[in-house]
Formats: C-alpha cells, structure tokens, sequence
C-alpha cells in the first residue's frame, strides 16, 4: 500500500504535467508515459516486498563470492547468479503488477486514456449486460495471473500476494 | 622530487578512486530516486505547496480553515466509517476463516483453495467489482431475482439497496476479508506448538491459551492488518465510483469531483481535501510499521 493514494497521486501529476515546462499532457505518448510512470509508481511497494522477500531468501553473499572466486566481473554476478535466482520474485511481482494495472480505472480515467478500465466504466454507465461479461474477464484475467504466480511459485519461499484496492 | 610527485600523482589517483566509488554506489539507486521524486515526491509537494496558496498564489492558511465545511467533513466521515466498518468486519471474518484454515485440522486442500481464492479475491477490486456486485446484488440481480422467485423475498423493499452504506461496505467486504486471510495466515503458522503444549503442561485451559498467550502475541499483527484493511478502503476509488456513478460522497469521490472541476470551486482547498488524505494514509501506515515491528518480536 502507497501513502498517497491513486486518486491523490493522480491529482498531483496532473497539475505538474498538464502545464509548462513539462507539459506531457500535451501528447497521447506523453500521456501514455505519464500513465506508464503512474502504474509503475503504484507497483513498487509490492514489487519491492517480492524482490525483498526472493533476496531474503538466497544468500546472495556466498553465491556472489562464490562466482567472484570463479573470476566472475559483476555484469555476469548479476546477469547468470542474482536474477536466475530472483526469477521466481521477479515474475510474482510482475503478475501481480499485470493484475493490478489491466482494469486500473483511476490513472486511466483522469489521464483520459482509452484503457481497459475507462472502457470498463463507460460500459457500465450506458449498457445493461455487457458489463458483467467483462467483470468475468476480468476475473479470468486476475484467476490467470494468480495461477502463474502460483505455478511459477512452486516449491519457492511463499510470495506475496498483496497488491491492494482500487 | 620526482618520488614526491609520483607519490602525491598515486594518492591523488587513489582520492579520486575512492570519490569515484562512492559515487558509482550512489548511481545504482539514483534512477530509483530520480523516479520517486519526479512521480511521487514532486506531485505531493505540488499539493502541499498548492495547499497554502490561495487562488492568486498568495500564501494563506485559509483553505485548511475552509475544509472543515459541511460538504468536505461529511465526505471524510463517511469514507472513516466505511473504512473502519469494513476493516473490523474484514478483520474478524479473515481471521476465523485464516483460524479455520492454519489450525482447524481442515484437509490441506481447503487451506490451498482458501489462499488461492484469497490471492484472487483481494486483487479483483475496482470496476469490475462493482460490475460484479451489480450483476448479482443489483435491482435486477441474480441473487435478488433468485431470491424473489424461490422465496418471494424483495430484498430492495426489505430496505436492502446495494448502492447505499450497506450494499458499498459489502463490496467492500470482498476484497478485505480475503487480504486479512493472506496476511494474518502466516502469523498464525507462526504460533509455536510448544507454546501451546507448555501451557497444557502447566494446566491451562485452551481459553487460557488464547487469552494470556496467543492473542497478545497476535494482537499487534491483528490491529496491524486491521490498520491496512481501513487504508485499504480509504484510499478505494473506481469501486465505489463504479458502483454508485460519483454519487456517493466519498472522500476519494470528492477529490475525483474536484479534478474534474465539478465542486468546491477553490484550487487550493482542492488540494488541501488531497493533502488530508495523505495525512491520514501516512498516520495508518505509521502505526501499522510501528504494531509490525512489535510483531517481530515474538513471530518469526
């Protein structure tokens, strides 16, 4: 969980970047990079815990002397011996950040963004059925990536779950 | 002379080697603080800066005397009670279900599809939630329209209205109740069996157990997740206002209303309304770092 939330953060990059001299607004690939930093923003506190969570669990110490003693340079350290054993972490937090980011309603509206989630809200408003279809693939998206990080998960110190409400 | 030069030439060499170094540590995080600056300090700065300014960007304080206003304090109100109602209820319900499942002597595969269940549960938030909500608990709902035909029950004339205090919180509910399950679930692993056979031996009852033992080890955890259930639903924005079209005055709702230029008509109490939300999410985290420390001294 982010101590400012969505709607706030949302608010606060508007303001700054609606306006010169860093008018990104001004452009759909600004706005998209504003959107892109915003999802990014939201994603680290639960991308962190799952990166902390995977170095906690390996010893990064004695894997990285050990690969030194073997006259590995630092790109090779982090490249062959650190992320091969972070994949589990790194692919956990990126399906929960998957989850979170497909149907996020609130960046994408007040962005003005034609995303999943504004069109998930326009819907809503103007029609009586279509809705729920897209709640379900909404489910079947969010039951997907909970299944991969279980999958991917298997056998490795429990990964978090936890991205939070929207 | 020479020697002297060569000697002054290695530790100059040496100097910049270490001032070098240093730096290169400080490059590895530096994108990171790069970024948080760029997206999550300046953006917060900006509220607080606009929050003082007044609409020809003088300073003044007024626009925190102006949120105590009716419209503003009975947003945040009703955005605290339904945190708060949501977090205990929340709360209570995940730790029966987290109890059932960690020390109930349930069939593994129950505790497995409770946590599957929760991982989806807790992140299946926002709108299409509210669709979800609407498709079975709506005026026109399968779960109404199933309780009309079988029992002729009208649950909308029984006073039930999912678009009110009761039906939002019950949305809520959804993905509060599965996120106590995830986080409290691993602090009851944590409960040691010699915990529990050291006070058999000594006589104690499993009320006494759970008393003097188990639930002051638990407590701060408890409170702790409870604190980050109601940041939770505080903080919710696109349930609610999918749920209730922008209706229902919620602090997020206001502030939403407020970006879009519907209300308040002042940029700087605008900003003042964001400000106290962030005040109120930093105290929640605040205490809920402070009860997880306490935690870690008796689990894990």
């Amino acid at each position: 969980m982010c101590v400012v939330p969505a709607i706030v953060l949302v608010f606060g990059m508007l303001r700054i970047y609606s306006r010169p001299p860093l008018a990104l607004t001004e452009s759909d690939t600004g706005t998209d990079f504003l959107l892109i930093a915003g999802y990014v923003t939201l994603s680290l506190p639960y991308m962190y815990r799952a990166v902390d969570t995977g170095l906690r669990a390996m010893d990064v110490r004695t894997l990285t002397e050990a690969a030194q003693s073997l006259g590995a340079g630092w790109p090779t350290i982090l490249l062959r011996v650190i992320i091969p054993n972070l994949r589990v972490a790194l692919l956990s937090g990126a399906f929960l950040t998957f989850t979170t980011v497909i149907g996020e309603f609130t960046f994408a509206t007040f962005l003005a963004r034609p995303a999943f989630g504004p069109y998930m809200g326009l819907l809503g408003q103007t029609r009586a059925y279509e809705p729920a279809a897209l709640a379900i693939i909404s489910l079947i998206l969010t039951w997907a990536s909970v299944g991969l990080i279980q999958v991917v998960g298997r056998g490795a110190p429990r990964q978090g779950q936890l991205a939070g409400a929207r | 002379m020479t020697e002297a030069n060569l000697a002054h030439g290695g530790r100059t060499t040496l100097t910049v080697n270490r001032g070098r170094r240093f730096s290169w540590v400080w490059l590895g995080v530096a994108p990171f603080f790069l970024f948080a600056i760029a997206f999550l300090i300046l953006p917060s700065a900006y509220l607080v800066v606009g929050s003082v300014q007044d609409a020809d960007q003088n300073f003044t304080l007024q626009n925190f005397g102006d949120v105590f206003q009716p419209v503003i304090v009975n947003s945040y109100w009703l955005s605290i009670q339904i945190s708060v109602v949501t977090a205990v209820a929340g709360g209570v319900l995940g730790f029966f279900l987290a109890y059932a499942a960690v020390l109930g002597g349930l069939p593994k595969f129950v505790r497995t599809g409770l946590m599957t269940f929760s991982g989806v549960a807790s992140n299946f938030a926002g709108v299409p939630l509210a669709f979800a909500f609407i498709a079975t608990l709506g005026r026109t709902g399968f779960v109404t329209a199933l309780l009309r035909t079988l029992f002729g029950l009208e649950i909308y004339d029984a006073g039930f209205n999912l678009y009110s205090f009761l039906g939002l919180s019950l949305t809520y509910m959804y993905f509060q109740f599965p996120l106590m399950v995830l986080i409290i679930a691993p602090a009851l692993d944590g409960l040691k069996r010699d915990w529990r056979e050291a006070s058999e031996n000594l006589g104690a009852t499993s009320w006494e157990y759970w008393r003097y033992i188990a639930l002051p080890i638990l407590l701060p955890s408890l409170l702790g997740t409870m604190i980050l259930l109601f940041g939770n639903a505080f903080g919710a924005y696109a349930t609610a206002f999918a749920l209730t079209g922008g209706t229902f005055n919620l602090a997020t709702i206001l502030i939403g209303r407020q970006i879009r230029g519907e209300v308040l008509q002042n940029p700087g109490l605008g900003y003042a309304v964001a400000l106290g939300m962030v005040i109120i999410m930093g105290l929640s985290i605040f205490v809920y770092s402070w009860l997880q420390r306490r935690t870690e001294r008796w689990l894990r």
